[in-house]
């Protein structure tokens, strides 16, 4: 059972997707939310960092969070998995404890 | 009886984040619960040695941070990787603190049933 992270900030105005990823273990859990959903859109700067995290850690994105922001399940890097509110439930009962880098 | 985590990273002096932390990380600990802090990112400032809050018209976070002992508090952490990107070295904190590695993090983490964003 992984810890379940959860990041909630663009990370083009806020280090704290990086900072996250620089301290996840293997198995761990990250669910990128509000702002933080602009860092699964393929060609971001956060793309390379995501994609290196997946080797060891799943990353999930918040389905409703993109569909306000007009993105698109399309635009979505490989390799992250979309989730509804009832995943975000089903996450947080699968990990303990749960990390906030609010 | 739950491990709560405190994980601060909050730079002190903005707002009052770190008090209301502190507030509730107290709370915690009068109720026999424990406790243990690590500093992380920006948090780490909040325990650089020579603060004058007062020179704002702000209060101290010093004199909480050093009365978690008398709270029962296990201990205060501090990483390591932190303090050095920032220019601070451990020699330059208020309080005595341990020293983490960032490769330690995940692990002392998942060692805690309940992880407080301070």
């Amino acid at each position: 059972m992984g810890v379940l992270h959860l990041v909630n900030r663009s990370p083009h105005q806020s280090a704290s997707l990086a900072q996250c990823l620089a301290r996840v273990g293997d198995g761990d859990a990250v669910l990128l939310l509000e702002g933080a959903v602009y860092a699964a859109l393929k060609g971001s700067a956060a793309a390379p960092g995501l994609q290196e995290a997946l080797a060891r850690v799943a990353v999930y994105v918040l389905a409703p969070d993109l569909a306000a922001r007009g993105v698109a399940a399309e635009e979505v890097a490989e390799g992250l998995a979309l989730v509804d509110y009832e995943g975000f439930v089903e996450l947080s009962l699968r990990h303990a404890p749960i990390q906030s880098w609010f | 009886m739950k491990n709560f985590l405190f994980v601060m990273r909050r730079p002190p002096h903005e707002g009052t984040a770190v008090r209301e932390s502190l507030d509730m990380l107290m709370t915690v600990a009068a109720f026999d619960q424990p406790v243990r802090v690590l500093f992380l990112d920006d948090g780490v400032f909040a325990l650089k040695a020579g603060q004058r809050p007062d020179v704002l018209g702000l209060k101290p976070v010093e004199p909480l941070l050093a009365a978690l002992d008398f709270y029962g508090v296990e201990g205060l952490w501090v990483e390591e990787e932190s303090l050095v990107q920032r220019g601070l070295r451990p020699e330059g904190l208020a309080l005595p603190v341990r020293g983490i590695r960032r490769a330690e993090v995940a692990g002392f983490v998942a060692g805690a049933d309940v992880v407080v964003n301070g």
